[in-house]
């Protein structure tokens, strides 16, 4: 009974196994007809998560994407959720970003727009030259350009559109020439090194009120001196000062170099590290 | 030590060797001792005491109850009882100076007119001769007190001191010298020239520089003193240590050294480290 048993559940899975194929055969066939590689890849542009787009608006903001981010060599990438899963809209945005493996090439360039209707927040996550391309000043005229669209009325299609028109003014503009990238401070904590410190810092500072006030109570002694001008009287018969001599000598004076000035604040890229450990740029607002 | 009689009720009266007006341990009467106030012991001049006992003990209450750290007793009513009144013996001089000086010196000017730079160099002669007086230079005349406490406490005002007279003592302790006139003297004659020299260079001023040619100072003594200067003095001691306090009896200057209550210290200085630490770690945890 055992053997019979055995081998039913061959057969079946055998069926099981072909049928699989079989799906996945007509999927390959599915693609192959309508184009089905660049469609795959426009469709991971555009993840309405929320379902507030239509699938006519979806197609074409992810073609829209895809030819401006082609133009560039990195990936905009357009996401919708209603759902942030408890993160912050950024580390939801960073982690999606980072999770389905978006960007172009070794440092994964690409810019990702996020509509959170679960944190109300509009967040722009950007990676590789993406940072370098929207610096923080950018990322907060492309939020305007957002949110000038009516966001904040629910109009998510005019906003994302204002995202892919604004971004791609900027691509166009290239690198600022100012364009530095600075780290985020992270959050705090209480480190050993800064608790040792900590303790050197009261050690010293209770100590040194100790000996200070032994000091102060030893007393400083300031002599009184002797008030020579109350207690004299000069009488001069000569006092002369005479002019004897007078010329005039001249040089002529070195060139002042100039020197650089500080360095303005309009080209600075913020950046910080994400859960998956990259580094992405960004900046958002709540709507 | 030697023994003296009190005039009014006739009981001994021991003193240090150098003490010349004092109290009787008896009735408390003031004790003149007149062998240590005449002869060469004669005193020409006197400062009289101006800051009284109470504005003397006024000042050392506000001064000791601005440090915390003192123990209670140092300021107790019965500590304040040992604020003493004090004649210091000083030696006093007036000096004449003949100055003849002579300099060559130079007032140099500079300015920018586009991109030149001029300098304007002028020769001056410079010429001073005539008499400077210096008048009251004085030092401490006794070893035994501290100096650096005495010293403190000064300056006088040398102006107000007055011929010297015997009721001036009385109701206060005083002091006569034992440092000799031919020790003081040197001091006082190479201070005299010092004083003369400054008050020849400040009649030079405005010049970038000044180079001496002639500079003769030819100094005669014109007064010798001996002078008493008062002063309010209490002494306290505290494991085992000796702390003086003085104030001019004069203008009311204070200097003094505070014992320390360790106890009293040690807690606050704890206490300052805990709050210290506290706010380190908060920092530590929100703020870098």
């Amino acid at each position: 009974m055992v053997s019979v048993g055995w081998v039913a559940k061959t057969v079946q899975g055998s069926q099981a196994k072909t049928r699989r194929w079989l799906f996945m055969g007509l999927i390959i066939v599915f693609f192959l007809v309508f184009g089905g590689a660049p469609l795959l890849a426009e469709s991971r542009l555009v993840v309405d998560q929320a379902g507030i787009f239509s699938a006519a608006e979806a197609s074409a903001m992810a073609e829209q994407a895809a030819r401006i981010g082609g133009a560039y060599g990195l990936e905009l990438v357009i996401v919708t959720t209603d759902d942030a899963e408890g993160k912050s809209a950024r580390d939801y945005a960073d982690d999606f970003y980072d999770q389905n493996s978006y960007g172009v090439g070794a440092d994964k360039s690409g810019i990702l727009f996020l509509l959170d209707l679960d944190n109300r927040e509009a967040y722009i996550s950007t990676a590789g030259s993406g940072i370098r391309y929207l610096t923080d000043q950018r990322i907060e005229e492309v939020l305007d350009a957002v949110f000038a669209s009516g966001l904040a009325d629910g109009n998510y299609v005019a906003a994302s559109r204002a995202f892919l028109s604004a971004t791609e003014d900027f691509l166009a503009q290239g690198i600022p020439a100012d364009q530095y990238t600075v780290e985020e401070q992270g959050p705090n904590t209480l480190t050993a090194p800064e608790g040792l410190a900590g303790l050197a810092v009261s050690g010293v500072s209770g100590l040194g009120f100790a000996l200070l006030n032994k000091r102060r109570y030893k007393g400083t002694p300031r002599p009184g001196i002797f008030d020579y001008h109350r207690n004299s009287l000069v009488s001069m018969g000569v006092v002369a000062d005479n002019l004897v001599n007078s010329r005039v000598t001249s040089r002529p004076l070195p060139r002042p170099q100039s020197t650089g000035g500080p360095r303005s604040g309009s080209g600075r890229s913020t950046i910080h590290r994400s859960s998956g450990g990259g580094f992405h740029g960004g900046g958002g607002r709540k709507f | 030590m030697a023994g003296y009689v009190c005039d009014s009720c006739g009981a001994e009266v021991v003193t240090e060797a150098t003490t010349s007006a004092t109290f009787c341990f008896y009735c408390h009467n003031p004790v003149l001792i007149t062998s240590r106030l005449t002869g060469q012991f004669q005193p020409h001049k006197i400062i009289p005491f101006q800051y009284d006992r109470d504005k003397a003990i006024a000042t050392f209450r506000k001064w000791a109850k601005s440090h915390r750290f003192v123990p209670h007793s140092f300021y107790s009513s019965s500590q304040l009882e040992k604020m003493t009144g004090l004649y210091l013996p000083y030696w006093m001089a007036d000096y004449d100076a003949k100055v003849d000086f002579q300099a060559q010196a130079v007032v140099r000017r500079v300015w920018v007119s586009g991109n030149t730079e001029f300098t304007e160099h002028k020769d001056f002669a410079i010429a001073r001769q005539g008499n400077i007086e210096v008048d009251h230079i004085h030092e401490l005349a006794h070893g035994k007190i501290d100096r650096t406490l005495i010293e403190a406490i000064a300056p006088f005002d040398e102006a107000q001191t007055t011929d010297f007279n015997l009721s001036y003592l009385s109701g206060f302790f005083a002091e006569k010298f034992d440092i000799e006139r031919s020790i003081v003297e040197p001091m006082l004659e190479s201070r005299a020239r010092d004083y003369a020299s400054s008050l020849l260079r400040e009649s030079i001023s405005g010049y970038s520089e000044v180079h001496e040619q002639k500079n003769q100072v030819d100094l005669a003594l014109k007064n010798w003193f001996y002078a008493l200067f008062p002063a309010w003095v209490m002494t306290y001691r505290y494991h085992g240590k000796t702390y003086i306090y003085a104030i001019n009896g004069q203008t009311g200057k204070a200097y003094g050294e505070l014992p320390v209550s360790n106890q009293r210290l040690g807690v606050a200085s704890a206490i300052l480290a805990a709050i210290i630490l506290v706010l380190a770690i908060l920092g530590g945890l929100w703020l870098w």
